[in-house]
């Protein structure tokens, strides 16, 4: 059985919310319906960063939630995910991190090799477990 | 696919945001568009062994994966539409009629507007950057045509960014290659400045961002030189924000710091700019061969050879000096004529721009100005990005002073061009065989004008007998009502005076409120068109039948022709010139085995063209067309203008500070990165990102400081008027700066105006700065003497067609 995992980059995520909404729009969701969104890592809105000027900083994450389905009727079709297909940054990626060789894999080790740390989604997110963020720093 | 989907290619709907993506729409088995996604090139199938293969090359963004809703928006037009109410009051004063009574009663008053006040006197506003699939549609190439047989007059383009294309064209000698830039040569830059502008996850959301972050994590330094802490500085390696309207200040102390440190590449200066030729003190111009010697070439430049004490002589294109032992800082009497080269009065100007000079004015400490260009000029493919966010009075002065950094360096030839403009094409230019399409007109081809907003108001205000009378106007493709403030110049200067409006669109905006006609046209969903990207030509085929009775506008062009008593010139059929614009003499098309058809085209829908993959390179693939051939740092042509010979005119602050003492806050009217473009504000989706909503952004304590909390309803105002809105804390903003979001309509504020009420432009007499006054001259100069029709594409006059966003304002709590 295969380990599937969305790998995140969060390095190259720009907050753009391509893959929250093409997630929504194909798979017809209610106009406030998201099965991921993106959070700001910030001073509490979208875009609004944290600290003061002009000592600034902003982040993102995507953010899976337990209605994302991972896609399974695509993967089973060897389509990838909306969210991986579209991210125009390829900070997403999609498949089974065991698998030697395999593209995911490579960006894990070369992420690794760079000394990115691997974050798991906070508890209180209510996140699909199977999501990894990579992360500069300690 | 789990579905039954039908994919096809089509132009993203949100073209004008420059990306120019092909994107791939999903349409369901009700003939409904599904979603849509990014397009993948053969090149990406043919490596995809792996299904998560991600070695991808065309892609899209937030707007293009949603854009498939646009068709079927409630503000989206169905109908031909007949005013029958007050002028400007909106929908509710239209009524639905036939498209052939539409057809009948314009071309009748069209008809009848010629005869009585000459043809000149009807309009055409073909501003084009927001129509998918630019330039390719064939409607644009129609339309044109329909002008030149017509006589009519060209409504001259406001410029919404113009300082990106007008700053590097006064080096470069035309707008083409500012136009032309493409993007892609990012990918070769070892050290990229991104500077006025949000290209990051934003303004270029697509395949810009995917190449400036692939960059970045393979050890690219990206840097961000703006006003605002966005997505683009936060994302870059090094972020300085300066103080608004403050960049040519920037560039000028970092221009003067590369000649004093001897970072200056002289090989390249005495190569490819003027920097060698001699100028004449007693009249700014450059000294000629026939100034020195008798029967000398008029034509030919002078430098003075140090080796042996004389002059020598420069044919114009001519980049070898020959050996000579040149003075680059040379100042010498020749024949009597005291003369200094173009270099060393570029020297002595700027040296009075020191680090510390600008700091007062940027707030960027000297210290961090020198290390930003240090890193520029030690790198060998650094290149700097300059967005389109200047919108600043005399923002082409800044641009004009940035140039300056790429040329002194050599940076130029280098393979990321040493500067990028986040122009219009973003394309290797790839021509399909439109002239005969415009001018093959034979004896009925009349010649058309510019139609100048200072000449129409004047017409209006000031009518003298053998003036130009403007009476009518038909708007293509652009909001201008909206886009190009003020919007009361439009609303009580310009259309009071119509007699007839013509609005074709695809929704209802703020310029089909002042319309007599509204005529739906096609989304990019609806339309066969074909397109370049990527090195392809692609088929993009309609992925929907037209909602409502939503027709191309190229056929309604060729039925108004045909009511006009022009049928025998638009005989063809829209497939007839499809056909015909494919038959290129371009070699990225003529050279294709098997010939380019529109048949093959619609069975293959990809069509690899021979060398237009590569990237266009903004300064070796094109020569430089001005008096010298060379890059022109100094411009004899302006020379005695305000605005300088130099590329090195003052700081171009935003006002004067007599006005910021009334005015003291900074008004930002920039875009949100949800809907940067007025089509996609009425998605619900991407409007709740944005707020939901006009607000103020104002800093905290900005804001506390004249009484104003969080929600509080405000007046935003300035001498041109007063905004209502709620006031937002914002933190992204500098102190001293307030911002609105552009897109939201006049349908968004309740309680006034909107935001575009308090902008400027530069184009109508009473507002032009002399210092912008200086471009038009220039510009107006070069396109009489490459001799193209004033009337074909954007052009200027006699002062600059700049629309300012930014301004000054005050804000108070509203009672």
């Amino acid at each position: 059985m295969a380990k599937r995992t969305i790998l995140i980059d969060a390095e190259r995520c720009t907050g753009c919310w391509t893959c929250a909404m093409v997630c929504h729009v194909a798979n017809h969701l209610e106009e406030d319906e998201y099965r991921l969104h993106v959070k700001t890592i910030g001073s509490g809105g979208i875009d609004e960063p944290a600290g003061e000027f002009p000592n600034l900083s902003m982040s993102w994450r995507p953010v899976y939630t337990k209605k994302c389905t991972l896609c399974a009727d695509r993967v089973a079709e060897n389509l990838q995910p909306y969210c991986v297909r579209n991210c125009p940054s390829e900070a997403l990626l999609h498949g089974d991190l065991d698998e030697e060789g395999s593209a995911i894999q490579k960006r894990y080790q070369e992420l690794q090799a760079k000394g990115r740390r691997e974050v798991k989604p906070y508890p209180w997110e209510d996140c699909r477990p199977e999501v990894i963020y990579m992360v500069k720093g300690e | 696919m789990t579905k039954n989907l039908k994919m096809v290619y089509t132009a993203c709907q949100g073209y004008g945001c420059h990306e120019h993506c092909t994107i791939s729409t999903f349409v369901d088995e009700n003939g409904v568009i599904d979603h849509c996604e990014r397009m993948v090139l053969p090149e990406e199938i043919q490596n995809n062994e792996d299904p998560y293969y991600i070695g991808a090359r065309s892609y899209i963004c937030h707007k293009g994966v949603i854009s498939g809703k646009i068709p079927y928006m409630d503000e989206r037009l169905r109908y031909p539409m007949k005013r029958v109410g007050e002028r400007g009051v909106g929908p509710e004063a239209f009524e639905r009629i036939s498209w052939d009574e539409a057809l009948d009663e314009i071309a009748e008053k069209l008809v009848e507007l010629k005869e009585t006040y000459g043809p000149g006197s009807v309009m055409i506003n073909d501003f084009p950057c927001g129509y998918a699939g630019m330039p390719f549609p064939l409607a644009y190439t129609l339309e044109q045509r329909f002008k030149f047989a017509n006589g009519f007059s060209s409504l001259e383009w406001e410029g919404i960014d113009i300082s990106v294309i007008k700053g590097p064209a006064m080096f470069f000698g035309d707008d083409t290659k500012s136009v032309f830039t493409d993007t892609m040569n990012v990918n070769y830059a070892d050290h990229v400045i991104i500077w006025g502008g949000n290209a990051i996850g934003y303004t270029r959301g697509s395949h810009t961002t995917h190449s400036l972050i692939k960059l970045q994590s393979e050890g690219v330094k990206l840097v961000d030189i703006g006003i605002l802490f966005d997505a683009t500085a936060a994302k870059c390696d090094e972020t300085y924000l300066v103080k608004p309207a403050s960049d040519t200040a920037l560039a000028l102390s970092m221009a003067n710091y590369l000649i004093e440190s001897g970072r200056v590449n002289e090989d390249f200066l005495l190569r490819k700019t003027v920097a060698p030729f001699l100028v004449r003190e007693d009249n700014g111009k450059f000294l000629r061969e026939s100034d020195v010697v008798e029967g000398g070439d008029p034509g030919n430049y002078v430098f003075w050879n140090v080796g042996t004490a004389e002059p020598g002589f420069m044919t114009r294109g001519v980049h070898d000096m020959g050996g000579a032992d040149v003075d680059i800082v040379a100042n010498v009497t020749v024949n009597g004529i005291a003369c200094k080269t173009a270099y060393l009065l570029l020297k002595e100007q700027l040296s009075t721009y020191t680090f510390d000079y600008q700091e007062a004015i940027t707030g960027v400490p000297a210290a961090q100005a020198q290390h930003i260009i240090e890193e520029y000029a030690d790198h060998e493919n650094a290149t700097i990005w300059v967005g389109a966010g200047l919108r600043y009075k005399n923002s082409t002065a800044a641009v004009r002073a940035i140039s300056l950094l790429a040329m002194l360096t050599g940076h130029y030839e280098n393979k990321a061009c040493g500067m990028l403009i986040e122009g219009t094409q973003d394309n290797f230019p790839v021509m399909t065989n439109d002239m005969p399409v415009i001018f093959g007109l034979g004896p009925k081809m009349q010649f058309c004008k510019l139609a100048l907003m200072k000449d129409i108001i004047d017409s209006f205000e000031n009518p003298v007998p053998g003036q130009q009378e403007y009476k009518a106007l038909i708007n293509l493709y652009s909001n201008p009502v909206h886009n190009w403030p003020p919007r009361e110049l439009w609303e009580e200067r310009f259309f009071p005076n119509m007699e007839l409006v013509v609005v074709c669109e695809i929704r209802w905006t703020e310029t089909c409120d002042f319309a007599d006609y509204v005529l739906p046209d096609l989304t990019t969903f609806e339309r066969e068109c074909f397109f370049v990207q990527g090195g392809y030509l692609i088929q993009g085929d309609p992925a929907i039948e037209p909602v409502g009775e939503a027709r191309d506008l190229a056929e309604v062009i060729n039925e108004l022709a045909a009511r006009m008593g022009l049928g025998e010139e638009f005989s063809l059929s829209v497939e007839e010139w499809q056909r015909m614009r494919l038959e290129s003499s371009d070699p990225a098309i003529a050279t294709v085995e098997p010939k380019i058809t529109l048949d093959r085209l619609r069975e293959e829908k990809l069509i690899k063209l021979n060398d237009a993959g590569r990237c266009y390179h903004l300064f070796n693939d094109a020569p430089i067309n001005l008096p010298s051939g060379r890059l022109e740092f100094y411009s004899e042509t302006v020379a005695g203008l305000p605005g300088g010979a130099l590329a090195a005119p003052q700081p171009a602050l935003i006002d004067d500070e007599e006005r910021r003492e009334k005015y003291p806050l900074h008004l930002f009217i920039g875009r949100s990165r949800f809907f940067m473009q007025g089509q996609f504000r009425e998605i619900p989706e991407l409007r709740k990102l944005s707020g939901d909503g006009p607000r103020i952004g104002m800093r905290k304590e900005d804001a506390l400081a004249r009484g104003i909390n969080e929600g509080d309803l405000v007046e935003v105002f300035n001498e041109r008027g007063c905004v209502k809105v709620p006031c937002h804390f914002s933190n992204f903003i500098q102190p001293g700066m307030a911002h609105l979001w552009y897109a939201y309509g006049v349908q968004d504020y309740d309680l006034s105006g909107p935001a575009t009420i308090l902008g400027a432009n530069q184009n109508i007499d009473e507002a032009i700065d002399p210092v912008a006054a200086t471009w038009g001259p220039f510009w107006r100069g070069l396109k009489n003497a490459s001799g193209m029709p004033e009337a074909l594409g954007m052009s200027s006059g006699e002062i600059a067609n700049e629309t300012i966003w930014d301004v000054l304002c005050d804000i108070r709590r509203a009672e």
